[in-house]
């Protein structure tokens, strides 16, 4: 029983730890709205035809079919600045320890937008066809709690201690993709449906750190401190770094003015990029464990882009000790000139990176989705759904309780609660409304942190509209509440 | 009704609620500005590892350090001075040499007739008047040099004068110039010949130095009078003239130095003094290196040693019987053949010479004026110059780094400006400079650092202890050297409430001592290249800044 309950606490804290990306907490249960096959290949949607995207005249802007997520596994706005208390009551007060304490070993901020270009799905007899074009952003900052750390206790707390500051965790990410996915359903049995998408990625832009290792240790005794790296920095991006600046002893680099010269030109060439391609799969079932319950899982974005337009690595490992600046006997100022210039050109060199113009992969951040659904009454679901991510190394987790509604056969209506970027705050709220062919939906996991965004670790939309047809109710099991 | 509408305006309020709430938080108006910031940083500054040949090196340019034939260093205190240029002293005057052809030279008897001519050849002497009545040159090689000659005839025929210098040539070819004179004669010349480069042989005479035959032709072309009568003159002038290299006996002459002095910083600064000193081998020394091809002799007509204690001293007086007054002057070694720039030296030290009462009188500058003589042995044929032919001079006091020193202090104020401390908002609440020092000379040190107001009134010191301010010598082996780092670290903190005092600090007198490795007991070290010093620096740094950020902003 003791066990049970630590198991519980792990997974409860494991769920609170996460910052996620692409996530569809409150769509993955909303059958009537067909982007929810993005997290569930198997759904099976009550449509025989449905069309979407920007791309669609008039119903493809009205309005436009967008998806934007921000998440933040450490902090929210009034972690920083919240209003005080007594006499301070009417103040906003800016409160580090508070943020100190928020703090993460990581902390991911995380940023995912995506634009529906098309969305095309066909049910034939017991398949369901699907086509999507998606322009898909992803980018994000991770931040090591030991830079806040550095930054505003100093290096002295950790000398003390005997202990380097470990800025490994620190990352920045960009990527612009354009992802072509084909896909299908098809029910194996009576009970289970598998479905998946196979899906053509195209990149356009990408920056990707990966620090395995940036460190800073001092001395306690003589306060040297030794720098260890190993880094990587990866891009692909139109307009790229001069590396003749890289072999001269200076601090920066400038960018080609060829390839931004040929960008300025020819700024369409970016958005037609074939040269970066990657593939990836999203597989998905469900199954009908009774009539009432139904269980579900997939896994999405299971994938990698290979990137090969002006790719650029540049690779840093080394380890220097300093000392401080070395003291020579200078004859002149020149000589003593001389000697902080090799004094600044070794700190630089020690950091300077090679440079590799290699083609180089990428991995998508993959998702896993289990849950399930209990049909308590033909009106009204309870649902229970857990996501999981493999992002930067780290394993990101959800919990999503929710309660569903089919009101009508227009109107469906959706309530979530979810334990996710550390923090137990998130109700969702989804709604799909159909008038004639057209069918309109608004989904967000976070509703309350719309409503209060300085309590905000996530802040989550999705919308847009489809033209439907061919309805077709999903018949209630017999022994269902009607 | 009611009820909807009560829930309605409860809802209403709700909304409005948290939406002034919300708007609240992100009403940056609102922020009441008060920051605080607590950190604490420690960093290395600088470090160095000196060894005392760096020292060496730096001070390679002025000499001051050098490393001695026995193999330690020494301080030594130079100056190098040179003799008159060689020109100045040997030297080549304008020569001059003229004569007349006359009309009874010629025997006319059988001139009368067109195509008869009649020719008269004589050898003259031109006799070149020397830099020294004794100097009797037998060659020169003229770097620069004009010749001159001038003629006039009278005599009614034409007529053709040949002037040839045999002993002046150049590739072997002796200088020659023809002069024609139409009847009834006239003027002719020749100007500004170039002599650069002609070798002129001075011993082609039966003088056999000093003169050199001039060739005269005349020759007389009939043309139809019978009037023999007239004259041609000559005058040749050779000016301007600069050799390239002389030989032959240049005489007696005096080349005189400029006169010069040493400074002896070490007991002439006025930032340090010192107590109590030995220096077991103080040496003067004189380099000489000569590149004239005459036997020379130099010596002193005054050297001089200057100290407050003792007034002028005497270095080296005629009583110590030392070759180098006027009465005992030093033979230097000379080239032997052209191009040669012989070395020669005269060292004295403690035991030939007065040189260690000099040095234990403290002096202040060495004071001198040299000359040498050419050939003092008299006539010899084997003298030789260049045109940059010179004596140079070096003059030496070297103080051998063995030996100790005692008490050597020093003291300094500068000032500064502190008042950046009385800010309400400075940041910086303790600092504390971690200084760690292994010693590699047989020298201790203590340091100290006086912080006062505008009237001098201490009002703090850097160190507080005696154990602070002292750095340990290495200690040393029975011959003096060095066996092993001494290493001191020390630890300078300032908080809050000793900055505070600084705060009205106008000048930082800074005082240091030092000695030698037990100088008070007497023991004599020595100081080798190698020695070394090993420092770090480094600093901790409490920041603390509390208030209104406008107000710290403004503060900056």
């Amino acid at each position: 029983m003791k066990m049970k309950k630590h198991i519980l606490l792990l997974i409860f804290a494991g769920v609170l730890a996460s910052a996620s990306a692409q996530q569809g907490l409150t769509l993955y249960n909303m059958d009537r709205v067909m982007q929810s096959q993005f997290i569930n290949p198997a759904i099976d949607v009550p449509y025989k035809f449905h069309i979407g995207g920007l791309l669609v005249p008039i119903a493809g802007q009205l309005p436009p079919p967008i998806y934007f997520n921000y998440g933040n596994n450490s902090f929210y706005y009034n972690h920083i600045l919240h209003m005080g208390k007594g006499d301070k009551a009417d103040n906003l007060v800016l409160d580090i320890p508070l943020f100190m304490k928020k703090l993460k070993k990581t902390t991911h901020m995380r940023f995912d937008t995506q634009i529906e270009l098309l969305n095309l799905g066909i049910k034939l007899e017991n398949m369901f066809l699907t086509v999507a074009i998606t322009e898909k952003f992803k980018y994000g900052m991770s931040l090591p709690y030991d830079i806040f750390e550095f930054t505003l206790n100093g290096n002295m707390p950790y000398m003390q201690e005997g202990k380097p500051h470990d800025f490994s965790g620190f990352g920045v990410n960009f990527t612009h993709y354009r992802e072509l996915a084909v896909g299908g359903s098809m029910q194996a049995n009576n009970d289970l449906t598998l479905g998946g998408r196979v899906k053509i990625l195209f990149g356009m832009a990408n920056v990707n750190t990966n620090f395995k290792e940036l460190s800073l240790y001092t001395d306690p005794d003589d306060y040297s401190m030794t720098f260890t790296t190993d880094m990587k920095v990866h891009s692909s991006l139109p307009i790229f770094f001069d590396m003749n600046m890289l072999e001269i002893d200076s601090v920066g680099l400038s960018l080609n003015e060829a390839s931004l010269t040929a960008f300025e030109d020819n700024p369409a060439s970016y958005f037609l990029n074939l040269k970066n391609i990657g593939m990836g799969f999203d597989i998905g079932a469900s199954y009908k464990l009774t009539p009432e319950i139904d269980l579900y899982a997939s896994l999405i974005d299971f994938g990698f882009i290979s990137w090969n337009t002006n790719p650029q690595n540049f690779i840093s490992k080394g380890q220097y000790d300093f000392h401080g600046l070395e003291v020579e006997l200078w004859e002149n100022d020149e000589e003593r000139d001389a000697s902080m210039q090799n004094f600044a050109d070794t700190l630089f060199n020690i950091f300077k990176p090679d440079l590799l113009e290699t083609s180089y992969l990428t991995w998508l951040p993959s998702s896993v989705y289990v849950g399930g659904k209990y049909k308590f009454h033909q009106l009204l679901h309870f649902t229970a759904l857990y996501r999981g991510e493999f992002y930067r190394k780290s394993y990101m987790q959800s919990l999503t309780l929710g309660v569903n509604s089919n009101l009508t056969e227009c109107i469906s209506a959706h309530l979530t609660y979810s334990l996710a970027h550390r923090t137990a705050n998130h109700i969702g709220f989804g709604l799909s409304a159909r008038l004639g062919p057209v069918s309109w939906y608004i989904i967000t996991d976070s509703f309350t942190n719309m409503i209060w965004p300085q309590k905000a670790t996530n802040i989550n939309l999705r919308m847009g509209c489809n033209i439907v047809f061919g309805y077709k109710k999903i018949k209630s099991s017999a022994s269902m509440r009607t | 009704m009611k009820t909807k509408l009560k829930y309605l305006l409860i809802a209403s309020i709700l909304m409005v609620s948290v939406f002034s709430c919300v708007k609240d938080n992100f009403n940056f108006d609102k922020w009441d500005k008060e920051v605080q910031y607590d950190a604490s940083f420690a960093a290395p500054v600088a470090w160095g590892d000196l060894a005392f040949t760096d020292a060496l090196r730096m001070y390679d340019s002025t000499g001051l350090f050098i490393v001695n034939e026995e193999g330690y260093v020494s301080l030594q205190y130079l100056t190098r001075v040179s003799s008159n240029k060689v020109n100045e002293i040997i030297y080549l005057n304008n020569q001059n040499v003229n004569g007349t052809v006359e009309s009874p030279d010629f025997n006319f008897a059988q001139f009368s007739a067109f195509n008869d001519t009649v020719s008269f050849f004589y050898t003259d002497f031109l006799t070149f008047s020397m830099f020294n009545a004794e100097a009797e040159i037998d060659s020169l090689i003229l770097k620069t040099g004009i010749m001159d000659i001038a003629t006039n005839s009278t005599f009614s025929h034409s007529a053709r004068l040949y002037v040839k210098f045999p002993s002046v040539t150049k590739n072997g070819v002796p200088f020659s110039t023809i002069f024609t004179y139409t009847p009834g004669g006239g003027s002719s010349v020749s100007l500004n010949n170039d002599f650069t480069g002609y070798n002129i042989d001075l011993t082609q005479t039966p003088t056999n130095f000093n003169e050199i035959p001039v060739e005269i032709r005349l020759t007389l072309f009939w043309s139809g009078t019978t009037d023999n009568s007239g004259t041609v003159s000559f005058d040749v002038n050779m000016k301007d003239m600069q050799y390239k290299i002389m030989h032959g006996y240049f005489g007696e002459n005096t080349l005189f130095f400029e006169s010069d002095t040493i400074d002896i910083s070490l007991f002439k600064s006025n930032d340090w003094e010192i107590e109590r000193y030995l220096f077991m081998d103080p040496k003067f020394k004189i380099y000489y290196w000569n590149s004239y091809g005459v036997p020379s002799q130099f010596y002193f007509d005054h050297l001089v040693a200057h100290s407050v204690l003792q007034g002028d001293m005497n270095i080296l007086d005629d009583a110590n019987n030392l070759p180098i007054g006027p009465a005992n002057p030093y033979d230097v070694n000379y080239a032997l053949v052209v191009g040669q720039r012989m070395l020669d030296s005269l060292k004295v030290n403690k035991e030939n010479s007065n040189i260690d009462d000099v040095v234990n009188a403290r002096p202040q500058w060495i004071q001198f004026k040299a000359r040498a003589t050419t050939n003092p042995a008299g006539l010899d044929h084997h003298n030789f110059v260049i045109d940059d032919s010179q004596i140079e001079v070096e003059v030496i006091m070297e103080l051998p780094l063995w030996g100790y020193i005692y008490n050597w202090n020093l003291k300094d104020t500068a000032k500064v400006d502190l008042s950046d401390l009385q800010n309400e908002y400075n940041p910086i609440k303790r600092v504390l400079v971690r200084v760690d020092i292994q010693n590699g000379f047989p020298i201790e040190a203590f340091g100290q650092v006086y912080f006062t107001d505008e009237n001098y009134v201490i009002l703090d010191s850097l160190f507080y202890t005696y154990e602070e301010r002292l750095l340990d010598a290495a200690k040393v082996d029975a011959s003096g050297k060095v066996l092993d780092f001494s290493r001191k670290i020390t630890k300078i903190e300032y908080v809050d409430e000793r900055l505070k005092k600084l705060e009205t600090c106008k000048y930082v007198v800074y005082a240091a001592q030092a000695n030698t490795t037990n100088a008070v007991a007497g023991t004599v070290i020595k100081i080798f290249k190698d020695y070394r010093v090993k420092f770090d620096v480094g600093f901790e740094v409490d920041l603390e800044v509390e208030g209104n950020i406008d107000s710290i902003s403004n503060a900056f």
